[in-house]
């Protein structure tokens, strides 16, 4: 007894002191997180004449030079990452090998020691830089090919006249390329969205836009549904909002219920959701193997809200298809004005961004 | 008169009912498939002509489209569109309202597409910037009384931008690991100690104060409590996410993503591909991720951000093992002077 308490003891403060080492390790052996590089290349940038993937165009390169130490030799080097001390990787089409020094202001006196496809050497006689901002044009550069993307160039100075050795100052310029204007067909990528009472998965039926509540009484609730669906395959995905108006009759409404909230006849209430619910039984949970997902407010069964422009389900990224059905309650008071009452709801989806 | 009849009734029966008749309704086409995003550069005193794609996906009805130009804006830190669709509301200050021109209506037969032509327009003296708006393709379906009316609209974002010196300048707010909340893609929160669970994503807020809607790039590193970088992340922003002017937006990345082909028939294009954050496979211990963002038009400055953030993870497994050996240690340690203050007992006798 007395040893299986000692030994009980023993693994409480086993597991403390094994946690206290764990965090106490850290701390002792860390090495503390690195501050805001100290020698930057200030105002820097990259102006591309021609930004088309594979164009053979114009760089100009500017940057001031922060330290005061003689400079020998530039290196520029396009990468796809922007980290001196990760492995630059060429953008893929770039080539630089052709390249020539066509203009210099600022600190001058360069020529090009080297070119690879993606590494420019320039070369002078080493001296301190008093003049700023310095500006390099290389001709003749070939820009990434493949599909327009960013990429970044490594800007690095060096005493020595080869581009060896520790740098003076560094710093990353970014640019990109692009097209000009965007093929007018069926292209990628296509965002698809079908409204509709009863929908087939891939919008080939999608009509019926009317839904029919039946009679309002402060006894029972009325209810109904609808369909939509949406998917998209670009990269930024899609999000639905709801806009329009409660059910209204002149200037008479039924109160729209801003927050998630239960049935309750004898009330006024206006409110959907896009859940499957039991009080009252309408509805369903969404289907279809897409991301995309009811946010908060309508995501919970037998609570129904509705606020004009809300985003009802929305997805980050691309997205398959997904199948909503919206659940619809209407409640109304004892002291609800008689008349005609209608809602017009339009469900917008738009591309996220 | 039925409706008459029961407003009477309703005046002596003091009870609020509300007539509705079921009449039967024409149908229209509620499916469109669109190009969701267009961006173009467009040079002070230029114009660009292109065409937007509009697709019927009914295949049993036409479907007749209004068009219309409409300003959005940032719904929150997330990147869904608050659309403008009330006419009365002022114009943005980035609206691409006066630019553009497209017709007001196109009709679709069933199971065809159109391509509307549109054309910007930027003035000569038009200040670089970004201007963007929406167009919005409203499905024309005639409302009826007595119903809830339902419809469908999808709108094309629409971004341009006019190059030369502009303001550019974006904050960063926030910079760690996160944690996305599942059932809310707009809420998560900033996390620095694992106890248990995997970190597998980071995220960053940026606050636009300038007037282009920015799109930043960059790459994270980690390294481990040694100093050895332990995770490569080229892309910091890999859905290309913008921040819109005046928008403090939150960006997200996994430290390790796998992709899913699609499996759906209904994808008729390239298929989509439904990314997902992975376990990195990181080991126990402390760790200081550094990002380093870059923004800037081309020709501008290149604006660039640089941030440090650390984070523990202590895994349940780590502790125990950990615990077992510091016990064994223990048992062993008392075992020993067990044994030692017994042979000194013996002799004593």
């Amino acid at each position: 007894m007395r040893m299986a308490k000692k030994l009980r003891t023993i693994l409480k403060s086993g597991l403390l002191i094994a946690l206290s080492i764990i965090l106490a390790l850290g701390y002792i052996v860390a090495v503390p997180p690195s501050t805001v590089l100290a020698l930057q290349l200030q105002n820097r940038g990259l102006y591309i004449q021609d930004s088309k993937p594979g164009a053979v165009t114009r760089h100009s390169f500017q940057f001031s030079y922060a330290s005061p130490d003689a400079v020998g030799s530039v290196v520029i080097e396009y990468c796809t990452n922007p980290f001196l001390e990760l492995t630059c990787n060429a953008p893929a089409g770039v080539d630089a090998s052709g390249a020539v020094l066509a203009d210099q202001t600022g600190e001058t006196g360069f020529s090009i020691l080297s070119a690879t496809s993606n590494r420019l050497v320039l070369m002078r006689t080493a001296s301190a830089p008093t003049v700023s901002p310095s500006r390099y044009v290389f001709d003749n550069v070939v820009n990434p090919t493949g599909t327009p993307d960013t990429f970044y160039v490594r800007i690095s100075t060096y005493a020595s006249g080869d581009g060896s050795g520790s740098y003076i100052d560094f710093g990353a310029v970014v640019n990109s390329t692009t097209t000009a204007i965007h093929v007018s067909s069926e292209v990628p990528p296509i965002l698809k969205f079908c409204v509709g009472l009863v929908l087939a998965d891939d919008c080939s039926t999608a009509d019926d836009s009317v839904i029919d509540l039946g009679d309002l009484t402060t006894t029972r609730v009325a209810y109904g549904s609808s369909q939509m669906i949406a998917a998209t395959n670009a990269e930024f995905g899609l999000a639905i909002s709801v806009y329009g108006t409660t059910m209204t009759s002149g200037n008479n409404i039924i109160s729209p219920l801003a927050n998630p909230t239960v049935s309750a006849p004898g009330n006024a209430q206006f409110g959907l959701n896009l859940r499957l619910n039991s009080d009252p039984a309408v509805g369903a949970n969404p289907t279809g193997i897409g991301i995309t997902a009811p946010t908060a407010r309508y995501d919970t069964p037998n609570r129904f809200a509705f606020v004009s422009g809300d985003t009802v389900a929305t997805s980050s990224a691309a997205t398959d298809s997904r199948k909503f059905t919206s659940s619809y309650i209407v409640n109304i008071s004892p002291s609800q004005p008689p008349g005609v009452y209608t809602a017009t709801l339009t469900y917008v989806c738009a591309a996220t961004f | 008169m039925k409706k008459i009849a029961r407003v009477v009734s309703l005046l002596l029966a003091v009870m609020a009912l509300v007539s509705v008749s079921s009449m039967s309704v024409s149908a229209q086409s509620n499916g469109l498939g669109i190009s969701p995003r267009k961006d173009y550069t467009v040079q002070p005193g230029k114009t660009v002509k292109d065409t937007l794609y509009i697709r019927n996906l009914s295949l049993n009805q036409d479907l007749q489209v209004n068009i219309r130009i409409i300003d959005f804006g940032a719904a929150n830190e997330t990147g869904a569109p608050a659309l403008q669709l009330d006419d009365k509301l002022p114009q943005t200050p980035w609206s691409l309202k006066p630019f553009v021109k497209i017709q007001d209506s196109v009709k679709i037969a069933a199971g065809k597409s159109a391509n509307v032509p549109v054309t910007i327009t930027i003035p000569e003296k038009q200040g670089a910037g970004s201007y963007y708006s929406a167009v919005e393709y409203t499905a024309k379906n005639p409302e009826t009384k007595e119903k809830v009316n339902i419809a469908a609209s999808t709108a094309s974002l629409m971004f341009v931008t006019v190059p030369g010196e502009a303001n550019e300048k974006l904050a960063l707010k926030d910079f760690g690991m996160f944690v996305s909340n599942l059932k809310d893609e707009s809420k998560g929160d900033f996390k620095s100690f694992y106890l248990g669970s995997t970190p597998k994503e980071f995220a960053y807020r940026l606050q636009n104060t300038g007037n282009i809607a920015e799109q930043p790039t960059g790459s994270l590193i980690v390294k481990n409590m040694f100093g050895a970088t332990v995770k490569e992340v080229t892309d910091a922003n890999p859905k290309k996410q913008l921040v819109l002017i005046g928008q403090t937006r939150r960006i997200q990345a996994c430290l390790k993503t796998s992709v899913l082909d699609s499996k759906d028939p209904n994808v008729q294009q390239s298929p989509a591909q439904n990314a997902t954050c992975d376990d990195p496979g990181l080991l126990p211990g402390r760790y200081t991720a550094q990002i380093a963002l870059y923004y800037g038009l081309n020709g501008n400055n290149s604006q660039e951000i640089l941030a440090s953030t650390s984070f523990w993870y202590v895994p349940w497994w780590s502790i125990i093992v950990l615990a077992v050996a510091i016990v064994l240690i223990i048992l062993l340690i008392w075992l020993i002077r067990r044994a030692f203050s017994g042979r000194r007992t013996r002799y004593r006798h």
